[in-house]
């Protein structure tokens, strides 16, 4: 087919058929919106930890509270930022896999974590839950998030793919450590915090194949 | 782009052949074959006239369009790299260098082509031919053929994999 008869197959085409213009900051506020209604009903669902309110006042637990928040509308909204073809540049949001990074750093720092404990938590697979838990939580938001960067065209894919599952991961984080207890910051870090790291390297590593269009 | 996004046809057509010269000429910068050009060029044609709804008025369109051209280039070059295809590349300028101005030479590496090329099926001789010789494009090929795109890549990809192998057991 030569490229004239390509062309007007499409303006043909583009006659016939009509498409909703994609708005990223109208995507961007559902995003938002959704992101807030799934952590505001999922905690009223199933009531917050017994200590919450202890919690909240010690430092590690207040940081990573805050981190995870950054990380689950930071990143989502940038997902829905690169929804549409442009180049990758410098963007403050490259920022953010350096900060789940940084979250891992400050729980092992502030939450007094040390290799015997570190590789103790690692053996107890009793609390693969939390991970489960981490995975779960994550999957509406995982859901949303693709089916609102669907509707766009990235361009790309892997950042994208990547940002998606670290807010999804996030949220899950967030639902875990809010609704559910743990022992130590040791197996948090273990088995909270690095499915953050694993989904996100997943997202990384898949994007190209579930967000190829 | 902004009259083409509210189905103006004139405007629609304006935009495209403009996207097609400006995609050509990013194009030919990078890719010496002129019918992976030509595929290039259709495909990215394609993905902006499926992602014109995701373009922002109140921003510039060129950085839009750039980076829709970089995402096929990338996408081609992957799927370049995945088939293999710079190795049996060595191949394809050959076939195309055989037109020399001296005669002699000319008839020489004719007679050679066709010798390479009675190895093959009828089928995969034919789409050679259309493809290298008389420089169809792969939607060409496939639409007079009554095959897929993809079947006629793997039939050239394999079929010049086979034609290597043979001149090189020829040579040894």
């Amino acid at each position: 087919m030569t490229n004239h008869r390509l062309i007007t197959k499409l303006v043909d085409d583009a006659e016939t058929s009509s498409t909703d213009s994609f708005n990223v900051t109208r995507s961007g506020y559902k995003t938002i919106l959704f992101l807030l209604i799934y952590l505001v009903t999922t905690i009223t669902a199933f009531g917050l930890r017994d200590d919450w309110l202890q919690q909240i006042h010690e430092l590690t637990y207040l940081l990573e509270m805050l981190c995870s928040v950054v990380l689950i509308f930071g990143a989502g909204v940038t997902a829905i930022n690169f929804s549409v073809p442009r180049k990758m540049g410098y963007s403050a949001s490259q920022l953010l896999p350096i900060l789940a990074v940084a979250m891992g750093l400050m729980i092992w720092v502030l939450g007094d974590v040390n290799s015997s404990v570190f590789f103790t938590s690692i053996q107890t697979f009793s609390l693969s839950y939390m991970s489960l838990g981490v995975m779960v939580g994550a999957l509406p938001a995982v859901g949303f998030l693709f089916y609102q960067i669907s509707q766009g065209a990235p361009t790309q894919l892997n950042f994208v793919g990547s940002m998606i599952l670290l807010s999804a991961s996030a949220t899950g984080h967030l639902l875990m450590r809010t609704i559910g207890q743990a022992a130590s910051f040791s197996d948090v870090l273990v088995w909270c915090y690095f499915p953050i790291l694993i989904l996100t390297l997943l997202g990384l590593i898949s994007g190209r194949n579930f967000l190829r269009w | 782009m902004l009259f083409s996004q509210n189905g103006d046809k004139k405007s629609y057509t304006q935009l495209l052949v403009s996207v097609e010269k400006l995609a050509r000429r990013y194009l030919s910068s990078r890719l010496k074959i002129s019918s992976d050009i030509d595929d290039l060029t259709q495909e990215i044609l394609i993905t902006v006239h499926n992602a014109k709804h995701t373009f922002d008025a109140t921003k510039p369109v060129l950085p839009w369009l750039y980076a829709i051209f970089r995402y096929r280039f990338q996408d081609y070059l992957r799927t370049h790299y995945r088939l293999k295809k710079h190795l049996t590349s060595e191949l394809t300028p050959n076939v195309e260098a055989t037109y020399t101005t001296d005669p002699k030479l000319d008839w020489e590496y004719r007679n050679l082509i066709q010798k390479l090329l009675s190895y093959l099926l009828p089928k995969q001789r034919t789409i050679l031919e259309m493809l290298y010789i008389n420089g169809n494009s792969a939607q060409e090929v496939s639409k007079a053929l009554e095959i897929s795109v993809s079947n006629v890549r793997t039939t050239a990809h394999r079929s010049i994999k086979l034609i290597k192998a043979r001149a090189n057991k020829t040579n040894d």
